[in-house]
């Protein structure tokens, strides 16, 4: 049986790494996210995952750097994701050492990247990610440009088109959810995980080890979580055990 | 620079530190959220009672008499929680002392003080002074700290002892970084973790980086090799911060433990603050903070006057003024330090050359270095007057508060004590 996998984010902000709430970055966690990433390793965890969250492109390059760094201390799986808009940083990205990539408002304003990009280095590469909103008018749908601009497209629409453009991954956030300890979106993330065939990784909100084992009954492959690993002593290695007492299959340490 | 509308935090301050849209920073939003209605503090304070009681619990069937560790240096905070644990909730902490070797007689007086009112056991670890020398220098010219041995000792030596004599709780005050500049908020009952520890408090070294530099020996770093996972996971200790489960005021509890304990601030004019009661226990703080003013532009007077402000004790203006006063002079015991670290005062500057902030320092004409901005250059503007606190009736200078703050207008009776009376510029290590 295929084991089901726990993921730490990592929210960096000019290199920093912060905490977010809903899409809004409260405090600095660290200046040094290779001071996380070295605990992280120790602690059982299964991937990384690395979103660069500055307000402007110009952040991309000492992203990159992040990302380099990050890559020489982590042994497990590492993506990246933020201000991915062309083919050239892509590479960069992955010639750091990022594993996959991660993608958002590219599937929305540059739909032949994320084409390009899955047949260059394999659909395995491309992770989809969606961010989901709750509109005032009472339907959910899907937000792009870090939060800012609604597609007016529902979540299951938009998790099936990521899939076609060529996602072999995908990472749903709830931009209420984020940051707001009550657990994941958990109607909008069940209905994404029908829709699409393939994995999806749950992600926003997660405050206890409970919140981690029903994004995974929810039919996610994959729980993540960003500032909740940063609070307490082996954070990682205690959310795996709580899963595997819970009865889901992990990586035994 | 950019200053925090609220208080007078700069946009380098350390350790780390951010701006929301209203130009508030995460320290003023972390102290705000104290007194919000979400936060109920009866609720808390029975998640610490229940934590208390599992680790007197564990300490009996361990058949141990110690149930948790309590580090403390003898200062205000120590004297609080000490008090708290032992008076309030009956516990039978081990105080736990890394000394601190730079300390001023003050600070050695409260210590003692400490250990006899409580009626508790303390094991205090003394680094050799050798060893503590070839640290300070070897930090002063790379990240110019001179205080990195007691810092990492302080994180570290407790979970020696948690580990050495299986005790599954240590105690600390406040969550000092969150209440200084934010990092967390009240919301995530953070606990310590060793990667605060390293990235902050020994600003991203651990002992082992350091073995074979500036002469140090793996001796020299015994004292601050954190223990491993697996025996932290199993003596099952944590560190749990009392600000989390504690409406945290720290002049209350420094108020509380001079009633109660008779815990003494010192009545002298001291050169980096109008702040009597904390951080008094050694000299190195001065030069610690004219360290940090060196290096970012700002000092203790900031960050005092920040928390000041915060509490609605002093307006923005009488801040800035205390700012003003301060945050640049040379303490006098500069000199101590160099001598005892072996460096000239010139060498001492220079070797800051190159950990000047450049966002905040540059050459000035004759090559000395000019601080490009301060926050007592900024008007208040109308983003500034949006944030003001409302201000309470309890002044920082008020009479009341005579002998916790020194007024320049109206200094503090003398104690009759000649250890807090009088500024000493020599540390005694024992």
């Amino acid at each position: 049986m295929l084991k089901k996998r726990l993921i730490a984010v990592l929210i960096l902000r000019d290199g920093q790494v912060v905490q977010s709430v809903r899409f809004k970055h409260t405090n600095v966690i660290h200046y040094d996210a290779v001071h996380a990433v070295e605990c992280f390793n120790k602690w059982a965890v299964d991937e990384l995952v690395m979103l660069n969250v500055s307000p402007d492109s110009t952040s991309r390059e000492g992203f990159a750097d992040a990302v380099r760094r990050i890559a020489g201390q982590c042994f497990v799986p590492l993506s990246a994701g933020g201000w991915i808009n062309d083919a050239a940083y892509a590479e960069t990205l992955l010639r750091a050492g990022a594993d996959k990539l991660v993608l958002n408002t590219a599937f929305h304003t540059h739909c032949d990247l994320v084409q390009t990009l899955s047949a260059r280095y394999g659909r395995q590469c491309i992770i989809g990610s969606m961010d989901v909103k709750l509109q005032v008018s009472g339907e959910t749908t899907v937000m792009v440009n870090r939060g800012r601009d609604d597609t007016k497209i529902a979540p299951i629409d938009w998790a099936r088109r990521m899939v076609e453009l060529g996602a072999g991954e995908l990472f749903f956030n709830s931009i209420d959810h984020d940051g707001a300890r009550k657990g994941y979106h958990l109607s909008a993330l069940q209905a994404v995980c029908q829709t699409v065939d393939v994995p999806v990784i749950a992600f926003g909100g997660v405050f206890t080890w409970q919140h981690l084992v029903d994004g995974l009954n929810a039919g996610a492959q994959a729980a993540a979580a960003a500032n909740i690993f940063h609070y307490t002593e082996h954070s990682t290695r205690k959310a795996k055990r709580f899963l595997a007492e819970a009865g889901i299959p992990v990586r035994s340490e | 620079m950019r200053y925090c509308a609220r208080c007078l935090y700069p946009e380098n301050a350390k350790p780390t530190i951010i701006f929301d849209e209203d130009g508030v920073c995460s320290g003023c939003r972390y102290h705000e959220s104290r007194g919000r209605l979400e936060v109920d503090w009866e609720e808390r304070l029975a998640m610490l009672e229940q934590i208390l009681e599992e680790a007197r619990r564990m300490a009996r069937a361990r058949g141990n008499c110690h149930d948790c560790i309590i580090p403390v240096s003898g200062g205000k905070d120590s004297h609080y929680q000490v008090w708290l644990l032992k008076k309030k909730y009956g516990m039978n902490p081990l105080l736990v002392t890394f000394n601190h070797v730079y300390n001023s007689p003050a600070g050695l007086r409260n210590l003692s003080n400490l250990v006899e009112k409580s009626g508790c056991d303390l094991i205090r670890y003394t680094a050799g002074v050798d060893a503590v020398r070839r640290l300070s220098r070897f930090m002063l010219q790379t990240v110019g700290d001179l205080t990195w041995h007691y810092h990492a000792g302080i994180r570290t030596f407790p979970f020696q002892v948690a580990v050495k004599y299986n005790i599954p709780l240590i105690v600390w005050g406040e969550h000092g970084f969150a209440e200084l500049t934010g990092i967390v908020s009240l919301e995530d009952f953070v606990e310590f973790t060793r990667w605060t520890r390293k990235e902050h408090d020994m600003r991203g070294y651990e002992p082992h980086d350091l073995i074979g530099k500036g002469g140090i020996t793996l001796h020299d770093v015994a004292p601050y090799i954190y223990p491993t996972d697996e025996e932290i996971e199993k003596t099952e200790v944590r560190g749990i911060y009392l600000s989390n489960f504690v409406d945290w005021n720290a002049k209350e509890h420094a108020e509380l433990m001079i009633r109660e304990w008779d815990f003494a601030p010192v009545a002298y004019e001291r050169d980096r603050s109008f702040n009597l009661h904390a951080k008094i226990e050694d000299h190195a703080n001065d030069v610690h903070d004219y360290l940090k003013y060196l290096k970012f532009g700002y000092g203790r007077a900031t960050d005092d006057a920040s928390m000041e402000i915060r509490h609605g004790r002093l307006t923005r203006e009488e801040g800035i003024a205390q700012v003003a006063h301060y945050d640049h002079r040379e303490p006098k015991t500069l000199d101590t330090y160099c001598e005892f670290l072996g460096v000239r005062k010139s060498e001492f500057y220079s070797l800051v050359d190159h950990q000047r902030d450049a966002r905040i320092w540059s050459r000035d004409a004759g090559g000395g270095w000019a601080p490009l901005d301060a926050v007592t250059r900024h008007a208040i503007g109308p983003e500034e007057e949006k944030q003001r606190v409302r201000q309470v009736a309890d002044r920082t200078f008020s009479e009341a508060n005579r002998h916790l703050y020194y007024n320049l207008a109206n200094p503090p009776k003398a104690t009759g004590n000649p250890v807090l009376d009088q500024q000493s510029l020599k540390f005694t290590a024992l």
